[in-house]
């Protein structure tokens, strides 16, 4: 298994000091799952594409994937938080990002802008 | 301002928290804890820490040299003739496992009674080293440690024995502890000998109801441990 829009030192920086530690395996399951839902959400293989994007719009996908993944590691124990209303705080923020990154990357004159056509 | 949107709320907690006043006019969080023997058969020791002032098991413990010692009360093993200071084997003092999350840091303190008794005619230099540390599976982790005062024997003197009592500072760097970690107060002793025998022996009195135990008269030397630890305040 190979990921590409982030990789696992993406996800542990957001998933924050206090979440469990996966092995890489893991962490490459939720990437990957990401990845793919962006795909679909864009309707065109990103993947494939990856290497003829804007540097700026491998950014996007860069952040909301390591956000989405994100999520799944602070979902897998929370029990590291100093509260769970902290790990709550973070799903929140991590939402924020993954909401306006999905966001441009629907919209075509983004797409288009990107490369991702 | 604006605020994060709120996607997830959060669950209400399941229970009511109430929190010390002192602690949070203070802002320390400091938790105080007792050091004391558990015994579950003739062979099995447990050191251990509570808040709770337990009396300390009281059976007595026969070293190999001989001498009975009071569950009590600690004792290392004999100087071994070694000249220059060596670690002998450490008392573990472990609390329950955490089942919240918690974060220590600030300065804590360590307040007990130190010994060093000769059982031949010997000269020995000993003091223990204190550390607070973090239990997380296999790994440990230290979080602060500090030194008690230097106590020694004279051949001249014997039978002897020099007590201190100690309060002894633990500057804890910031450390979370997840659920199931475990906070340790771990007591090494440090012996060097100097000439004579070598029976000398560091011993540290454990008995929260403060009793008197083999080698301390509680009148001039506290037999209980005591330590000081600063937790976060998480309001």
């Amino acid at each position: 298994m190979t990921s590409t829009f982030c990789n696992s030192g993406h996800v542990k920086l957001k998933a924050g000091k206090y979440a469990e530690a996966l092995t890489n395996t893991q962490y490459e399951i939720f990437i990957n799952e990401a990845e793919d839902l962006l795909c679909n959400v864009a309707k065109v293989d990103l993947i494939d594409a990856y290497a003829t994007l804007e540097t700026n719009g491998k950014k996007i996908l860069e952040a909301v994937t390591s956000s989405m993944a994100a999520q799944k590691v602070i979902s897998y124990d929370m029990s590291g938080f100093s509260s769970r209303g902290e790990a709550v705080q973070m799903l929140n923020v991590l939402q924020d990002e993954i909401n306006r990154g999905i966001g441009l990357i629907k919209e075509d004159n983004i797409k288009t802008y990107l490369g991702a056509t | 301002m604006v605020g994060v949107p709120i996607y997830y709320p959060e669950q209400p907690e399941a229970s009511i928290a109430s929190y010390n006043y002192t602690d949070i006019a203070e802002g320390t969080g400091i938790i105080k804890f007792y050091g004391f023997t558990t015994k579950d058969n003739d062979s099995v020791l447990t050191y251990a820490l509570s808040t709770q002032a337990f009396n300390s098991d009281t059976g007595n413990l026969t070293n190999a040299d001989g001498e009975t010692t009071g569950h009590a009360e600690s004792k290392s093993e004999a100087n071994d003739g070694t000249g220059t200071y060596k670690a002998y084997t450490a008392i573990n003092f472990n609390l329950s496992p955490f089942n919240t999350p918690r974060v220590i840091r600030g300065k804590g303190y360590l307040n007990c009674s130190v010994a060093i008794k000769e059982t031949d005619a010997s000269s020995a230099k000993g003091y223990w080293k204190f550390k607070i540390q973090k239990v997380s599976g296999t790994e440990v982790t230290d979080i602060a440690e500090g030194n008690s005062m230097e106590v020694y024997t004279v051949p001249a003197e014997y039978p002897n024995k020099d007590i201190f009592s100690c309060c002894i500072l633990l500057s804890c760097t910031q450390t979370h502890f997840k659920i199931g970690d475990i906070l340790r107060l771990s007591c090494i002793p440090y012996m060097k000998w100097m000439a004579g025998g070598y029976n000398s022996f560091m011993h540290l009195p454990h008995q929260p109801l403060d009793t008197a135990t083999i080698n301390f008269n509680a009148t001039d030397f506290q037999t209980k441990l005591e330590l000081y630890v600063p937790f976060k305040l998480i309001l």
